[in-house]
């Protein structure tokens, strides 16, 4: 049986660890992201998640070289994202080992990339990180920085024709609030795709992955607060999971005591 | 293509030194030969056929009897038959078809799942019930059962590793499967060392 | 490399938890302005006595009436003495020994039982914290990594099994080296606090169970005390640096006066001054692992403290910065040489694997350029 995977999502800025509150722009600084790898391997998470938040915004790509030194540490699927552009870039970091990329920006614009990237490389590599904002009007839409408004369910129906392998769906307005999944938006969300979802944004306690687990059929949940500031690790997020009856993987050699 | 630094660094684990290499005479050189492999599978087989590979590595395994790991993709290959994008001839090794995964169920089969044995007698059997990384969203069904060695439950059974004589192959990821991964690619390579 | 540092000291961009205001001052600086104007301290004394007084035992009672973790530093020294002979009260002082002892940190430590007070000493299971240093240093890069753990968990358990809730801490960091600003308000040592704050670099106790067959068992007391049991004894844990205006400085002179012995030879190494950070032979390499981490050491820290606290000025503090900070620590590392028993070569790579290749200069091979000392090359200029 698939079990339900619960991935640690590490954003970078450039040159370090950091995280985003609302996806505001000022960051609060964590520290070093080699530390956090080797901590998460340790830990034989399920797989991990890099993500150079800033790298479109500056025009950049992701640094190789910090990729690489993380990638060194992971025994683990690792997806990279950040400043994807163009196929070399994809072959870029795939062959310093990673195991999926995230593409965003240029799909907003270049949605056919995706059918291009997928020939070359493979649907399978090849994952879309969605960020979606609830405004005012009580509506969903596509959260990007380039001052486009575009609702979200449209986007998604535009964006299910082309070939991909998973969507990474985060909350912009639960980001780094450690409150509770959008339980609303992830209905919305794995009503129109068909492909695997990973859910970000909002887990702060091991209730509200009960929560998500609970109240929608999603396979895979991402976080970063959580393990950043709080008392709980994977581990105990998984054990919550599978409290409510769904499969967890769970590589157990030693008694813990509860958290 | 394909995630050849991953199987690098796993096998670097264990101790053993490996090569990134598509040229022949290296090839012919090797104990072990490892195809990883993540894409299409028609891409996979174009490079292997203008690279001249596809007949060099059929010499090296089917006539020489090299020792043969298939990861995923690398896999699938080894079949006579795929589809992906449209119906193509694979290695031949194998026969069966790589059929796409037609399911209710989310695709690709993407995640951990746990194998079950089909062949108590085979040195896949000890890993049986244990979590293995798939991605993927085509299958391999080889024509003959009797070289299915694991299974996976995904809307149905669907094979996970098979065996022919020097030939092993895994629709998972062993080198990204952590200490059992590992522990799967150091059982096999020790059968030939 | 651009690294933005405070308008006002010399913290850089890259440390933790630190962030500016659209002035380009940091959240270290903007506090230290409210301990200067924004805080009513005879307010927060008179809060202090009221919750102190609570606790405090009657003159014809007996047992410990607040209790205070202590290693010898000057803080805890000077913990030690404010409750004992400024309040008044009885406490009981709990040791969470440092990796490796300082002969002087262990007179300090010795000299606050004759300052009057009663001290438990715990000396814990050499075998495991030892497997936990070594691990903590190649997996986060910090050997100090189980000491942050157990000079929180040991007291609360202590306090917990002695009864004695009242704790008291000493700083805030997050007050004095610039958190979040939500975390300078927290007056409480809360267990929150320590998975936010406490250093523990993402890793949690449990992630070092197995580790070179370490057991729960094992590591018993560095498990936090269940919230039960932390509700039933009422534990209070109070930063004194929230109620009463902190100035290291000042307080030192104050225990030196009580025996307290700063270093005569030199500064401790990774800064100019001689007496913080007395008692651990290791401190060197923690603070080096910081600077190659963040590009920043110890020796910045205490000048920004200085600067805000009108010792220095940001030039002063910039040429001490230049001097100090990120030399290799040979004391430090010959000392883990000796304790850990791994090679230099071992230890060095560990080091560079932490080292951020964003912040200092690689060689064309991709290793970490070095100058004439051995140290390495930075490639942003201190100070912005």
């Amino acid at each position: 049986m698939l079990k339900c995977r619960v991935i640690p999502v590490l954003t970078f800025n450039g040159f370090a660890l950091v995280k985003t509150k609302k996806f505001a722009r000022n960051a609060r600084m964590v520290g070093n992201p080699v530390q956090a790898a080797k901590v998460y391997n340790a830990r034989n998470v399920d797989e991990l998640v890099f993500l150079d938040i800033y790298a479109s915004d500056n025009n950049r790509k992701m640094n190789l070289q910090m990729a690489r030194s993380i990638i060194k540490e992971c025994f683990m699927p690792v997806a990279l994202g950040g400043g994807i552009n163009s196929i070399d870039d994809i072959h870029d970091l795939l062959a310093i080992g990673a195991d999926k990329v995230v593409l965003k920006s240029k799909i907003i614009d270049e949605p056919e990339f995706l059918n291009e990237a997928s020939n070359v490389f493979g649907n399978q590599c090849i994952s879309i990180a969605i960020d979606a904002i609830k405004e005012g009007d009580g509506l969903y839409y596509l959260y990007n920085r380039k001052q486009k408004k575009i609702l979200l369910q449209e986007f998604l129906w535009k964006i299910k024709g082309y070939s991909f392998g998973e969507i990474i769906l985060t909350s912009v307005n639960n980001d780094g609030m450690m409150n509770g999944f959008d339980i609303e938006l992830v209905k919305i969300v794995e009503n129109i795709v068909t492909v695997p979802i990973v859910v970000s944004g909002g887990g702060g306690e091991p209730k509200h992955f009960k929560e998500l687990f609970l109240e929608t059929n999603i396979e895979a949940v991402g976080a970063a607060s959580i393990f950043h500031f709080t008392r709980y690790t994977p581990r105990d997020l998984k054990l919550a999971i599978q409290e409510i009856g769904r499969a967890v993987r769970l590589v157990e050699k030693d008694f813990i005591p509860l958290n | 293509m394909g995630n050849v630094t991953s199987v690098e660094k796993a096998l670097k684990k264990i101790g053993v030194s490996s090569t990134i290499t598509d040229n022949q005479d290296e090839i012919a050189k090797a104990d072990f030969i490892i195809l990883p492999g993540v894409g299409a599978f028609k891409k996979g087989m174009e490079n292997l056929q203008t690279s001249g590979l596809a007949d060099f590595l059929t010499e090296q395994v089917i006539e020489k009897k090299k020792p043969f790991i298939g990861i995923c993709l690398g896999m699938q290959l080894v079949a006579s038959d795929g589809n992906e994008p449209k119906p193509i001839k694979g290695l031949g090794w194998i026969d069966g078809d790589v059929i796409k995964i037609k399911s209710n169920l989310r695709v690709p089969h993407l995640g951990w799942n746990e194998v079950i044995s089909k062949n108590e007698n085979s040195l896949f059997h000890d890993f049986q019930k244990q979590d293995f990384y798939f991605i993927h969203s085509y299958h391999f069904k080889p024509q003959d059962p009797k070289y299915v060695m694991l299974s996976v439950e995904y809307d149905g059974e669907k094979v996970a590793a098979i065996h022919k004589n020097n030939i092993y192959a895994v629709q998972f990821h062993p080198e990204k499967s952590q200490d059992f991964g590992i522990a799967l690619l150091k059982k096999i390579l020790d059968q030939h060392a | 490399m651009e690294i933005r540092f405070c308008n006002v000291c010399l913290y850089p961009e890259t440390k933790p938890d630190l962030h500016f205001n659209d002035y380009g001052k940091c959240s270290a600086c903007i506090a230290a302005s409210q301990k200067d104007e924004g805080i009513d301290w005879d307010q927060r004394e008179k809060d202090f006595f009221e919750i102190i007084n609570k606790f405090k035992l009657k003159d014809n009672e007996i047992g410990y009436d607040c209790l205070i973790p202590v290693s010898g530093g000057k803080d805890s020294t000077y913990q030690a003495y404010f409750m004992k002979h400024v309040c008044g009260m009885n406490p009981l002082c709990v040791c969470f020994e440092t990796t490796k002892v300082t002969e002087i940190g262990q007179r300090n430590l010795d000299n606050i039982s004759k300052m009057g007070i009663d001290v438990i000493h715990f000396k814990k299971n050499y075998n495991a914290y030892r497997s936990m240093v070594k691990e903590g240093f190649i997996r986060v890069g910090d050997e100090m990594w189980p000491n942050h753990i157990g000079i929180f968990t040991v007291p609360i358990m202590v306090a917990v099994k002695f009864n004695v809730p009242l704790i008291i801490w000493g700083e805030n960091p997050q007050q004095e080296y610039g958190g979040p600003l939500e975390s300078i308000e927290k007056n409480k040592l809360t267990r929150e606090w320590l998975e936010e704050f406490g250093g523990l670099l993402g890793n949690r106790i449990q992630d070092m169970v197995g580790v070179e067959g370490l057991t729960s068992k094992d590591l018993t007391p560095y498990f936090y005390p269940s919230d039960g049991d932390l509700e039933k004894t009422g534990i209070t844990s109070l930063f004194l640096g929230h109620y009463f205006f902190w100035d290291a400085r000042k307080q030192l002179e104050i225990i030196k006066e009580h025996g307290f012995e700063v270093k005569e030879d030199g500064p401790v190494e990774g800064t100019y001054t001689n007496y913080e950070n007395l008692d651990e032979q290791l401190v060197g390499l923690h603070d080096y692992l910081k600077f190659v981490k963040y590009g920043f050491g110890r020796a910045t820290d205490h000048v920004c403290i200085d600067i805000r606290n009108k010792r220095l000025t940001r030039e002063q503090g910039l040429e001490l910065v230049r001097k100090y900070d990120g030399n290799y620590p040979h004391y430090a590392v010959n000392s883990f040489i000796e304790y850990s028993g791994m090679s230099k070569e071992e230890i060095d790579q560990i080091i560079d694997s932490y080292t951020n290749p964003v912040l200092f200069e690689l060689n064309d091979d991709g290793s970490f350029a070095r100058d004439e000392e051995g140290n390495l090359v930075r490639n942003y200029t201190i100070g912005g």
